[in-house]
């Protein structure tokens, strides 16, 4: 069978070259996939095609070289897409991809991005490969759309923002997807809308409810201070042991986060750090959640700001958790600058209460600077989480004694002994 | 026979260029180097008539400027001509007393190219360079000090920021999606 659809042009495409390859496994989805970006220096032309075995890929970007330094065969993750070769076909550019497994059409996406001038980003061309023979994972919580079929003409809700999210593959997807699809996924939608509406309705009322209720020592406190706090579910007394705590170590993937005098990372130090710290909640009877537990971002790479952060923050908010910690180290352009900081999103006392707690046991790492103290803060992972959440700056990357503290396991696991202590106290028991 | 390949369309596109605004660079100079000749007008032959009109004509006004210890933004006076006073010529003034710093947060040639009013919120427009080392005590120190001069002003309420024309959404991890207010806890006197 063939299926063409006349490709769509925005503006007319010139002579473009691929200068990068990097590719990145997604866990976080509901179905893993194998991300491949490559960066543009213009907008092209592409098509894609699936051999009749399934086994290869192709996609063809239409009068596109290769620059010379672009790794031209790159070795992938063998259990979804293994190996990407870039070869030249004339004027135009092949991307073939080899899979382990036959897969067809619904396995695979492909969609540009445009340039992002704010973030520094080239234009890029995305292909997504998903993993063969998995059934999608029921408590994905990443990105509010589907890793999902490109052409899918399901009329699903999910379907509409999918094509949202994806601005410029959306005027390609509203071209594929016949007329008929189209008008059913768009009532779903609709009436996907209207549910959520009515959702969005009964928890702000359960929230409102749960507040006339609420003790001062409540267990279920609603603190509906900060935007879409809608779920009032958290608990704050009764020890460690049963709760759900969800660490977000900062940073990742296509984002180092600040970077020291010698090289080091912020990614580097957050995700260790977090790592001990799940192990020592968890050996406390904590059920513990981390937003990512590899060198990854949680949404994707190079994405927005809002998408990147609210990707963490959706951990937090479909797990129901009981507390909300994100981990990073500060940077200063003065490298004399020094110490330990705890932020909170202002009005949130149960918030606060938790800053203190962690605060009091963080600031006496020893050979740091002390203590910067709590204070308030507008961070989106702070505001946009529904249950106590704090950010901690472990000291300064930029300060070069700092910085190589933060080299060694030994002050990674002795800051997150700290956070324990601190979580401990705030959940007294 | 030929062999038959399951061949289908999945994507075609091109992207379009971005319109983007230029930045007037020579007009913001231009507003700074005039703000500070004001200061010096009184250095002229027939003294006492034109520090007279120069007085009449120059009002004061605070900008927050970071500290280069990191505690936080001070409130500094400056004196400038009354019709210098916008939110646009406080902001150049109080990014220009940063760079006198050894450690100055701003990047080198940031520059405030516009301001654009919409009710009690201001769209503050700054060159590319803003975003450059944008994290941490550094992103933190730099909203404080834009927001905190900008506010100063009565008709400003609220804070958004466009880097090229285009808005950013957050800053150092600051949540920017929706206009942010004066930041009192940032200030230190």
């Amino acid at each position: 069978m063939m299926l063409m659809v006349l490709p769509l042009m925005l503006t007319k495409a010139s002579a473009a070259s691929v200068t990068d390859v990097h590719w990145v496994t997604r866990n976080d989805a509901a179905i893993p996939f194998v991300r491949l970006v490559l960066s543009l220096t213009n907008p092209v032309e592409a098509s894609a095609s699936i051999e009749e075995d399934g086994l290869s890929t192709t996609v063809t970007l239409k009068k596109t070289t290769i620059a010379s330094n672009v790794n031209n065969n790159v070795t992938m993750d063998s259990s979804i897409a293994s190996k990407a070769v870039l070869q030249k076909s004339g004027a135009d550019t092949k991307v073939i991809i080899n899979t382990p497994k036959s897969i067809d059409v619904q396995d695979v996406k492909v969609f540009s991005l445009k340039k992002d001038l704010v973030n520094n980003k080239p234009y890029r061309m995305v292909i997504d490969i998903q993993k063969k023979g998995v059934a999608p994972r029921e408590n994905y919580y990443g990105k509010n759309t589907v890793v999902g079929p490109a052409l899918n003409t399901t009329a699903s809700p999910k379907l509409e923002s999918t094509v949202k999210a994806l601005e410029p593959a959306q005027q390609v997807l509203d071209k594929s997807i016949s007329k008929d699809a189209k008008a059913k996924a768009k009532a779903a939608a609709e009436k996907a809308k209207k549910q959520a509406e009515e959702a969005k309705k009964q928890a702000a009322e359960k929230a409102k409810q749960a507040a006339k209720a609420a003790a001062p020592a409540a267990t279920t406190p609603a603190v509906a201070t900060a935007p879409a706090k809608a779920s009032a579910g958290y608990r704050t007394t009764g020890g460690i042991a049963g709760k759900t705590i969800v660490i977000d170590p900062g940073h990742g993937g296509s984002d180092s986060g600040a970077i020291g005098p010698s090289g080091l990372q912020e990614k580097q130090v957050t995700l260790p750090v977090s790592q001990y710290l799940k192990e020592m909640l968890e050996a406390k009877g904590a059920k513990v959640i981390l937003t990512r537990s590899t060198d990854v971002d949680v949404y994707g790479p190079n994405a927005s700001g809002p998408d990147e952060l609210q990707a963490r923050v959706n951990v937090a908010n479909y797990n129901n958790a009981d507390a909300f910690i994100s981990v990073h180290i500060n940077s200063f352009v003065n490298p004399s600058v020094a110490g330990i900081a705890t932020y909170y999103f202002d009005g949130s006392t149960y918030s606060k209460r938790l800053a203190s707690a962690i605060q009091d046991e963080i600031a006496e790492e020893p050979d740091f600077g002390g203590s910067r103290g709590i204070q308030p803060a507008n961070f989106y992972v702070l505001r946009h989480s529904t249950m106590p959440a704090v950010l901690v700056e472990l000291g300064f990357i930029s300060n070069p004694k700092e910085e190589n503290l933060l080299k060694t396991a030994e002050v990674r696991k002795d800051f997150a002994k700290r956070i324990l202590d601190g979580f401990a106290t705030y959940f007294g028991g | 026979m030929t062999k038959s390949l399951r061949k289908v369309f999945i994507g075609a596109m091109a992207v379009s260029l971005l319109a983007l605004a230029g930045c007037d660079n020579a007009q913001v100079d231009k507003a700074v180097d005039s703000a500070k000749q004001s200061v010096t007008t009184e250095q002229t032959a027939n003294k006492d008539a034109q520090t007279a009109d120069a007085k009449a004509a120059m009002t004061k006004m605070i900008v927050y400027v970071p500290r280069e210890d990191g505690k936080g933004v001070s409130p500094q006076t400056i004196t400038v001509d009354a019709n210098r006073k916008t939110v646009k010529d406080a902001l150049n003034l109080m990014i220009e007393s940063d760079m006198r710093h050894q450690y100055p947060i701003f990047e080198k040639d940031t520059k405030i190219t516009g301001v654009s009013m919409k009710g009690n919120v201001a769209t503050i427009h700054v060159t590319k360079n803003f975003l450059t080392n944008g994290t941490g005590l550094t992103a933190t120190l730099r909203l404080a000090a834009i927001v905190n001069t900008a506010t100063q002003f009565d008709n400003v309420k609220q804070v958004l920021i466009q880097a090229e024309g285009k808005e950013i959404k957050t800053y150092g991890g600051v949540d920017l999606t929706q206009p942010i207010g004066p930041m009192p806890d940032s200030i230190v006197k």
